[in-house]
């Protein structure tokens, strides 16, 4: 019995080295890409580093190679000015991977990422200060998971929603719970609204959680979110529920050119 | 002996007679049986620019089918424009051809006698027929779309399989140096080697 037990023990210790390489391995390369500042080399290197980000937070892994990785694909994204996934991949290495010793460096890197994001430098500090971690342990990953995804929403860049729905299958397996605004954002990232118009939506300040997801005041936008989600919905095979926006977009008070809009719609179901 | 070095020859040749096919390099028997040692990471399209050649049976094919190099490159916007420019070309050429059919002239006559209604002036008096400009134009796109696709989109395919080989290359020889291995992090104090040498 002790002889399966030291077995799996230096299997698993083995697996974890194993699993620390792949990191290491890609943040030595990224630092030598990133010395060297090829726009070329940084950019082909994205699909490879965000293969390893993506299993460092499904394994929910801790290591300190992590926030070296995190911090240095930031700088890798800033080569190539794409300002939304830098500001993520700060916000990853902020919530997930605490290092005091990139604080300084972190904030003016976030704040000239979010400024480029369109963000003032008010909204950027909120966002920084609020990613605040002291430690990371298994125990509060989810929680800190949970964070770094509300905070993340609200960089209003596409790049980033995208990655944020490829998480949101994980998020759900945690159990976690998702406010209101949250639901509100993967309904509207899920049926492509334009990101002004998602930006407008989210930013609203009176809340009402009781409403469902597309009862906005604004009844232009409300018109707009509700085609969309017919066209989703009808582009996905599923016309039943594309029939039922439909149904809640007749009940608005339609123009003429709204009716017409409706009835070529109810063609198409 | 001539009877016999016949017998050779007619023997070799109707051995490759019997061959399914003529290679100009070599290619061996199980060579699309082996698998190659993919590096971990590597998409099937990072595998597949790495494993396209240009050959002069490219050269051929990119002269039938516009922006061929283009998209072998894997850069189809650019495979299009050659396709669009070469199209426009074609319809040049069609054109002056058609119409010279029309108007019962030899459509490749550039020196023929121009008439005066069909004719551009240009600088001290330079007469040039308005087909003729058309003729050259054509021509002109289509030999330079051709050389442009085939220089471009070679350089264009070396420099994607320069920065594969540069990508997985680096990372092989960091998995070497810092991959889990036992005997790292001890620094050997003595060794023994055996030399085997032939006499």
């Amino acid at each position: 019995m002790k002889r399966y037990i030291l077995i799996l023990l230096v299997l698993i210790s083995v697996t974890n080295l194993f699993s620390q390489d792949n990191v290491l391995i890609e943040f030595k390369y990224l630092q030598l890409v990133n010395a060297q500042g090829d726009k070329d080399l940084a950019e082909d290197n994205y699909r490879n580093a965000e293969i390893i980000c993506d299993s460092i937070i499904i394994n929910s892994h801790i290591s300190e190679v992590n926030a070296h990785m995190f911090f240095e694909l930031a700088k890798s994204y800033e080569l190539n000015e794409e300002y939304g996934l830098m500001a993520f991949s700060l916000l990853r290495q902020r919530c997930l991977a605490p290092n005091d010793s990139f604080n300084i460096e972190g904030q003016r890197l976030f704040e000239e990422a979010c400024l480029r994001l369109q963000l003032t430098h008010k909204q950027a500090r909120l966002l920084y200060y609020n990613t605040e971690t002291k430690n990371i342990t298994k125990n509060n990953y989810p929680a800190q998971l949970s964070i770094l995804y509300q905070n993340s929403i609200l960089l209003f860049d596409a790049s980033v929603d995208a990655k944020l729905m490829k998480y949101y299958s994980l998020y759900n397996t945690q159990k976690l719970e998702i406010d209101y605004m949250h639901q509100q954002w993967q309904f509207l990232t899920m049926i492509d609204l334009g990101m002004k118009k998602k930006k407008r939506i989210l930013s609203q300040k009176s809340v009402n959680s009781q409403k469902e997801y597309w009862e906005i005041e604004d009844n232009k936008l409300h018109k707009r979110v509700l085609m969309r989600a017919e066209h989703y919905y009808r582009k996905s095979d599923a016309n039943a529920e594309a029939k039922y926006y439909l149904e809640e977009y007749k009940k608005l008070e339609l123009s003429v050119f709204n009716k017409i809009q409706r009835s070529w719609r109810l063609l198409l179901n | 002996m001539k009877g016999f070095l016949l017998i050779i020859f007619s023997f070799l040749f109707t051995i490759n007679m019997m061959s399914q096919d003529i290679d100009i390099y070599r290619k061996g028997k199980d060579d699309n049986v082996k698998i190659p040692n993919i590096p971990l990471g590597m998409s099937k399209q990072e595998f597949h620019l790495l494993s396209t050649n240009l050959r002069l049976k490219d050269m051929l094919y990119a002269m039938v089918v516009p922006g061929y190099v283009h998209f072998k490159a894997q850069e189809k916007p650019m495979g299009y424009a050659i396709l669009g420019a070469r199209a426009v070309g074609f319809i040049g050429l069609s054109a002056v051809y058609y119409s010279a059919q029309i108007n019962d002239e030899n459509w490749y006559d550039i020196n023929g006698d121009p008439n005066p209604d069909d004719v551009i002036t240009i600088g001290n008096g330079w007469e040039i027929k308005k087909s003729d400009v058309i003729l050259v134009t054509s021509a002109t796109l289509i030999i330079s779309t051709y050389l442009f696709d085939w220089i471009r989109g070679e350089n264009l395919l070396h420099r994607k399989q320069d920065k594969i080989r540069y990508k997985y290359g680096i990372k092989h020889e960091l998995q070497k140096a810092y991959s889990y291995n036992p005997s790292s992090g001890i620094l050997p104090i003595a060794s023994l080697s055996i030399k085997i040498s032939s006499l």
